[in-house]
C-alpha cells in the first residue's frame, strides 16, 4: 500500500508509506485527495514521516489539491518532514502555502475549533 | 527543559538586510547571531531545542541541521502565517514535557538561566518575563510589578518620547506548558501581550524577572553594527590585541599602519594597497576591499567586493547593499567596480557551463543543418498563406524589471529580454480580436495565457503550433546562446507581470512566492513542466515545476545540498534526458495548441 488512510476525530489522515513519492504515484495520490475532498472531507493531513523524497510532479498534485480543499473552506496540513523533504518546501517557498506540523497529534489539534 | 527558539519572524526593521539574511543568521563578529544564543543554552544543559522557521528557513536550518556538531539537538517547526510567539508554540505543543525556555531569535544576553528558572520555580509561575531597562522610543511595555515580581496589569503602549524610561521584554521568558491550553487555534496571540492580559483576566499571575546587565536586541542595522563594534571592543581589550586577522586572509602592509582602532578580519578575504581604516571594521567572509578604500566604523558582511579608492563609513555592506547607518539609508547597488556581491570563483562550475554551452552549441547546430529542408518548406507555406514575415519575433522576460522603494531603501533590477525567435503563426493585424481573447484563456484568469482556438491563427499556424514546429526557429536562438537546451520556458511581458503583480491568490490559498522563483533560473526549452504535457498541468502544477527546475540550475551551496536529486538535470545524462523526455512530450502532442 502506497497511503494508508485512518480517521481520527473527524480528521482524515493520509500516511505516505513509500520513501520516494514522485512523478508514478502523484496521479493516484492526486485523485485520491480529490476524491476525499468530493466526498466531503475537510479537514485533511497528510504524513510524510515515511518519506525521504518529493519530485516537483508529486508537489503539484498536492498543490491543486490545496487549490482545490481552500476552494471549499478546508484545509490540508502536511505532517513529519524529514530535512530533504523540509528543505524542498523550504526553498520552494510551499511553507507559505501549506500549514505544516511536526507531529500528527498537532495537527490533529490545530484543527480543533478551540 | 527544552528550548524553544523564535526564529521566524521577517524582520520588518532590520531591513533590506533581512531580505538577504534571516534576522537570527547576522553576523555578530562574524559567526551568526544565533549561534550565540544557542551555545548559551548549551551552557546551561539546555540541549533539546526546537527554532521556529518562516523567513528563509533554509539559511537556518542548512546552518545548523540536527544540531549534532553543536553538541545538541535541534528541531524544526515551520510556520506557513506568523502569528505571534504564543501561537508558534502552542502548534508544536507536544515536543515540549513541562516548563520551556522561549528565546527570541534576535536577543544577545548573558543571563543566568539556572536563576531564571529558581525564581520561576520558587514563584510557581505560569509565565516569567525578562524585563530590562528600556531606554528605546519604540515599543514599551508598562507592567505594573508588585514587590513580589507578579506582574498585576500591562498596558502596552507606543511612544515615541526619548526620555521615556520603563521595562521592555528582552524576549526571553519561561514558559509553563500548562497554560498553552488557554492559547487559542490559528490565532494571532503573542506571549508578552495577548497572553499575559489573557492570564491577567484569568488571574493567574505572571511575574517579571528583572535583568540588570548589559543586553542586545538586534532589531534595526544601527543595533547590529552597534552590537558589533562594542563587542569588538571588549574582545580586543580582553586580548590585548587590535588586529585580528583569520589564517587564510591577508592585509598588505600598507594598509597595515594606518590601524589605530580594533579591526576584526574573517575568512579568505583580502585588504588591498593604502586602504585606510580611519575607525574599527568587522569584514566577513570572502571580502575583497580593493587599493585605496577607506573603511572607518562598519560591517562588512560575506561575500562583499569594495572597490577602489570608496569610502565607507558608518556603515553595513552585504554583497551590492549598502546601508548607511548615518543616513538611515539603503541602496542596492548595481555597478561592480564600487560595491559589489564577490562571486566565489569555482573551476569546476565554470568547466560544467563552458561544456553546457558546447553540448548546446553542438546540438542546436546539427539539429539546424538537419532540419534545413524543413525550415524552407515551413518558410514557403508562410508566405504562401498569408501575407507578413516568416518569423516572429517575441518578447520573453529573462529578468523582470524590480524597483522597490520604501521610505529607508531603494532596490533597482533593469528588465532582462530575450527575442525568442518564431515561425509567425498568426495574422500580422490582431487588432480586431483583442476584446474577446480572455474569455478563451484555457487557465481560467490568472498569470498565464494560452487560448485553445484563437482566431488570429493562420491555417499553416495551427498546423504549426499543434506540432510544436513553430517553436524550430528557437534552435537559432540556443546557437546564438540566448537560450540553453533545458531551463525555463520564458513568459511574456503580460504573463510576467501577472506573477510579479497580482498574487496568484484564491481566497486562503496563495502560490505567488513559489511562481516569482522561476525568474531565478535560466531560460530553455526542455525542462520539468515542458516534459510533462505542458498545458495539461493547471496553472499551480507549472508553478511548482518552474520553481524546481529554476532552483536546480543556480549555483549555490544551500540549494546543492538539498537540491541534489534535482542537480542531477545538469548532468550530461540528466540533460540529455530532459531534452529527450521535452522532444517526447511535444512528438506525443501533449498540451501544445
Amino acid at each position: 500500500m502506497n497511503f494508508i488512510e485512518q480517521k481520527r476525530d473527524n480528521v482524515l489522515i493520509e500516511t505516505i508509506n513509500i520513501s520516494r513519492a514522485t512523478l508514478k504515484e502523484a496521479e493516484d495520490f492526486k485523485n485520491m485527495l480529490i476524491k476525499a475532498i468530493d466526498e466531503g472531507e475537510r479537514k485533511i493531513i497528510v504524513d510524510f514521516s515515511q518519506c525521504d523524497f518529493v519530485d516537483s510532479t508529486f508537489l503539484g498534485g498536492l498543490v491543486v489539491s490545496l487549490k482545490r480543499m481552500t476552494a471549499v473552506k478546508g484545509d490540508i496540513r502536511l505532517v513529519g518532514f524529514r530535512p530533504p523533504v523540509r528543505s524542498m518546501f523550504e526553498l520552494t517557498r510551499m511553507h507559505k502555502v501549506f500549514e505544516a506540523f511536526e507531529s500528527v497529534e498537532d495537527a490533529v489539534n490545530s484543527f480543533a475549533s478551540k | 527543559m527544552k528550548g524553544f527558539i523564535l526564529g521566524a519572524g521577517r524582520g520588518k526593521r532590520i531591513q533590506p538586510l533581512s531580505n538577504e539574511l534571516p534576522a537570527p543568521m547576522l553576523p555578530i563578529l562574524n559567526r551568526p547571531l544565533l549561534l550565540y544564543i544557542i551555545e548559551h543554552l548549551k551552557k546551561f544543559d539546555i540541549r533539546n531545542i526546537k527554532i521556529n522557521l518562516h523567513h528563509l528557513p533554509e539559511y537556518i536550518d542548512s546552518y545548523f541541521e540536527s544540531g549534532e556538531s553543536f553538541g545538541v539537538e535541534i528541531s524544526y517547526s515551520l510556520e506557513k502565517n506568523l502569528l505571534g510567539t504564543a501561537a508558534a508554540l502552542k502548534r508544536v505543543e507536544s515536543f515540549f514535557d513541562d516548563t520551556i525556555l522561549v528565546h527570541a531569535g534576535n536577543c544577545l544576553a548573558d543571563i543566568d538561566l539556572t536563576e531564571l528558572l529558581y525564581f520561576h520555580k520558587i514563584k510557581k509561575s505560569p509565565i516569567t518575563l525578562v524585563l530590562a531597562e528600556n531606554s528605546i522610543k519604540e515599543l514599551t511595555a508598562e507592567y505594573n510589578v508588585n514587590s513580589s515580581g507578579q506582574i498585576i496589569k500591562s498596558n502596552f503602549r507606543i511612544s515615541k518620547n526619548d526620555s521615556f524610561y520603563s521595562t521592555i521584554p528582552i524576549g526571553i521568558y519561561m514558559v509553563e506548558k500548562e497554560i498553552l491550553k488557554l492559547v487559542p487555534n490559528q490565532t494571532q496571540f503573542n506571549l508578552e501581550t495577548d497572553l499575559i492580559n489573557l492570564l491577567l483576566r484569568e488571574k493567574i499571575n505572571p511575574y517579571a524577572y528583572y535583568f540588570k546587565k548589559d543586553y542586545y536586541r538586534i532589531q534595526n542595522p544601527s543595533d547590529l553594527l552597534n552590537a558589533n563594534i562594542k563587542l569588538l571592543d571588549e574582545i580586543s581589550l580582553d586580548q590585548n590585541m587590535l588586529i585580528h586577522l583569520h589564517d587564510s586572509s591577508s592585509i598588505h602592509k600598507s594598509a597595515v599602519t594606518s590601524i589605530k582602532n580594533p579591526i576584526l578580519i574573517g575568512d579568505n578575504s583580502h585588504i588591498g594597497k593604502n586602504v585606510e581604516f580611519l575607525g574599527q571594521a568587522i569584514i566577513g567572509n570572502n571580502v575583497r576591499i580593493d587599493d585605496a578604500a577607506v573603511i572607518s566604523d562598519s560591517l562588512i558582511l560575506d561575500d562583499t567586493y569594495v572597490g577602489k579608492n570608496i569610502e565607507i563609513k558608518n556603515s553595513i555592506i552585504y554583497k551590492n547593499l549598502h546601508l548607511s547607518i548615518t543616513h538611515g539609508y539603503s541602496l542596492y547597488l548595481n555597478d561592480e567596480f564600487i560595491i559589489s556581491e564577490q562571486k566565489k570563483f569555482s573551476p569546476l562550475s565554470t568547466v560544467k557551463k563552458i561544456f553546457f554551452r558546447i553540448i548546446d552549441f553542438t546540438l542546436s547546430l546539427l539539429a539546424l543543418i538537419l532540419l534545413s529542408p524543413v525550415f524552407l518548406i515551413i518558410s514557403i507555406l508562410i508566405k504562401i498563406d498569408s501575407s507578413g514575415s516568416i518569423f516572429y519575433h517575441s518578447r520573453r522576460i529573462r529578468k523582470p524589471q524590480i524597483i522597490q522603494k520604501t521610505e529607508k531603501w531603494y532596490k533597482y533590477q533593469p528588465e532582462s529580454i530575450v527575442e525568442y525567435l518564431k515561425f509567425r503563426t498568426m495574422i500580422v493585424d490582431q487588432n480586431q480580436y483583442k476584446s474577446s481573447l480572455n474569455d478563451l484563456n484555457i487557465y481560467n484568469g490568472g498569470p498565464f495565457f494560452k487560448a485553445k482556438d484563437d482566431p488570429r491563427i493562420t491555417r499553416i499556424g495551427k498546423f504549426l503550433r499543434a506540432t510544436s514546429l513553430d517553436e524550430l526557429p528557437l534552435l537559432i536562438n540556443v546557437l546564438k546562446g540566448d537560450l540553453s537546451f533545458v531551463g525555463i520556458w520564458g513568459l511574456p511581458q503580460k504573463e510576467a507581470n501577472g506573477l510579479q503583480s497580482t498574487q496568484i491568490a484564491d481566497g486562503d490559498f496563495e502560490i505567488s512566492e513559489t511562481a516569482k522563483i522561476r525568474f531565478r533560473g535560466n531560460l530553455g526549452l526542455a525542462g520539468y513542466w515542458q516534459s510533462r504535457g505542458r498545458s495539461e498541468l493547471s496553472a499551480e502544477e507549472r508553478i511548482v515545476h518552474d520553481a524546481i527546475q529554476s532552483l536546480s540550475d543556480i549555483d549555490d551551496k544551500i540549494l546543492s545540498k538539498h537540491l541534489s536529486e534535482y542537480k542531477k538535470s545538469r548532468s550530461v545524462k540528466g540533460y540529455i534526458s530532459l531534452i529527450l523526455d521535452t522532444v517526447k512530450s511535444v512528438l506525443k502532442k501533449k498540451g501544445s495548441y
